[in-house]
């Protein structure tokens, strides 16, 4: 079945959609993975503009991130005050990278941005998740809160940085401008490739924040919420690019797929799913920088300007 | 279907007393196109009679846009964006039928086409392109046309007028699912010795309608309300997946 998308000005097939974010939902239902990652650049593959993709899957995001983060908040595994003060490095990201988003597109770039950022990032965060299965850590929350404010781990630079504030849940003394910096970078990858950047921010909050790694995720969920919320109201005011009609479809198929996924996860081994996980990101970097550096068929593109 | 009947009927009755009135007159089956959530394209009936010796053409003009058109060169092994030209005044959608063979000589002189549009390969010498690099502007040219003419935006080739009668012709154009909303125009012209010795023009709209129109509107006027009507969606759904997850 067709449906005409009111804001990206075409039709696209109902059911190739739903596919499309019901294998990306299967995929985060079993990894707890976000999987924005995978759903722009396979939006952008059907022909959808760029910048419809990732303003919509933004929006999606929300979606995504309100199913997760409540799931943990059940469980208690939220530091809401490290949360707000991410989202206040990520109201700032998202806002900025909209105009990033913006200029890249006056100037033409914004394609080969987006590509070359996806590459950089799926292409590591793949190879990574290949080489080192200890990788495995971040998404697993085994180990338990201890009792005394933890700063051991932290490198010198980062205990001289100014604004200090005490994170109570987390057991952690530090500057606000560490969490604050890593939600600043959510929130500009929230608005330029339309993901909530859950692979760069989990890592970071462990190695950079020393954060126990049980609160990890539930944290970075809790502020992705407001990253991609901030990132979907700013492309919808500053581009009109947000397609209320391909995020529905998107929603919807997520939902779906994830509640598949999550009953999947129960026969699947870590450590191989890890590794097929891998792979579809590797293939996905692949297929983008194929495009980049074959010569393509036609050098020429055009855009229509009111 | 009833009204393309009708305008047959009208055609056949009346065309004999228009006579002396003009030489040429047409209608559209539609007045205007809907967009509606359903749209996969559709047809664009033109009707038409005409009473006078001559060639006929018929041109289906969108609204004009200015169009960007960028060339790709290969910078550290990598195609990337680089030179680039600004074309004005081009039509966002065009379409045109003649009623002569593949091959035969143009209907028009060379500088009557270009002013009134005829063939694309006109249209493409129409379009006032301003140089903002020192690249032949031709391949340019050249590539704005190849590429509306993939997105199905411009014909491949002149479609064919079908005459019912001696006097009575019709054509048919194919709206494709992209087409862009606004104003669009018909123009059917009458052909005598390389110049135009009738014409006559038509407009109807295209846009979208029910559903898709008030989200357009909604999200163009109230952008920002649009945005958390995006996000509250978005939130409730996470909401009762989050609800369907537990209770499984």
């Amino acid at each position: 079945m067709q449906i005409y998308l009111p804001i990206a000005e075409m039709a696209v097939s109902v059911e190739a959609v739903l596919f499309l974010s019901a294998c990306v939902g299967l995929l985060s239902g079993i990894f707890g993975v976000g999987g924005g990652f995978l759903t722009t650049p396979f939006l952008i593959f059907m022909g959808i503009p760029p910048v419809n993709a990732v303003a919509t899957q933004a929006s999606q995001l929300v979606a995504s991130s309100v199913a997760g983060a409540l799931a943990h908040f059940q469980r208690g595994n939220v530091d809401f005050k490290m949360g707000l003060v991410m989202m206040g490095g990520g109201l700032i990201g998202s806002f900025i990278g909209i105009f990033i988003f913006k200029l890249l597109s006056f100037i033409g770039q914004i394609d080969l941005a987006i590509s070359l950022l996806y590459i950089v990032l799926l292409g590591s965060i793949g190879s990574l998740m290949l080489l080192e299965s200890g990788f495995a850590s971040f998404f697993k929350k085994q180990e338990k809160v201890s009792k005394a404010f933890n700063n051991t781990n932290l490198s010198p630079f980062i205990l001289k940085l100014p604004y200090k504030m005490r994170f109570p849940r987390s057991k952690l003394y530090i500057s606000v401008l560490v969490p604050g910096g890593i939600g600043f970078v959510g929130g500009l990858l929230a608005s330029i490739l339309g993901i909530g950047g859950g692979f760069l921010i989990v890592p970071a909050m462990i190695y950079i924040l020393g954060m126990p790694p049980l609160l990890v995720a539930g944290t970075a969920l809790f502020q992705v919420i407001f990253t991609t919320a901030s990132a979907t109201i700013m492309h919808a005011m500053v581009n009109h690019t947000v397609d209320i009609v391909l995020a529905l479809i998107l929603i919807i198929g997520g939902v779906i797929g994830t509640q598949i996924g999550v009953g999947f996860s129960r026969f699947f081994k870590g450590q191989y799913a890890r590794i097929i996980l891998a792979m579809i990101i590797l293939s996905v970097c692949i297929k983008l920088g194929m495009d980049l550096f074959i010569t393509p068929d036609e050098l020429f593109s055009s855009v229509d300007v009111k | 279907m009833i009204r393309a009947l009708f305008i047959i009927l009208f055609f056949c009755v009346f065309s004999p007393l228009q006579l002396h009135a003009e030489p040429l007159t047409f209608d559209l089956v539609q007045d205007h196109v809907e967009i509606t959530s359903s749209f996969s394209g559709m047809p664009l009936v033109v009707f038409g009679s005409v009473n006078a010796k001559g060639d006929l053409a018929v041109i289906l003009e969108g609204p004009v846009k200015n169009s960007t058109v960028r060339r790709k060169e290969r910078i550290m092994g990598a195609w990337i964006n680089r030179g680039w030209a600004r074309f004005e005044g081009v039509p966002s959608y065009y379409d045109f039928a003649m009623n002569v063979e593949e091959g035969a000589p143009p209907l028009l002189r060379d500088d009557i086409a270009l002013e009134k549009h005829l063939g694309f390969a006109f249209l493409n010498e129409a379009v006032h392109g301003k140089r903002h690099k020192g690249e032949a502007l031709q391949a340019f040219r050249a590539a704005l046309l190849r590429n509306k003419q993939e997105r199905d935006l411009y014909p491949l080739a002149s479609q064919n007028i079908q005459f019912i009668s001696p006097e009575l012709f019709r054509v048919d154009f194919d709206l494709p699912s992209n087409i862009p909303s606004g104003q669009y125009k018909v123009r059917v012209m009458l052909i005598r010795g390389g110049g135009v010795v009738y014409e006559q023009v038509k407009e109807f709209s295209i846009g979208l309608e029910g559903v898709s129109a008030n989200i357009y509107k909604f999200a163009q006027g109230y952008s920002f309300l649009y945005g958390v009507l995006c996000v509250f969606i978005a939130c409730i759904f996470g909401w009762l997946s989050g609800v369907i997850v537990r209770r499984n």
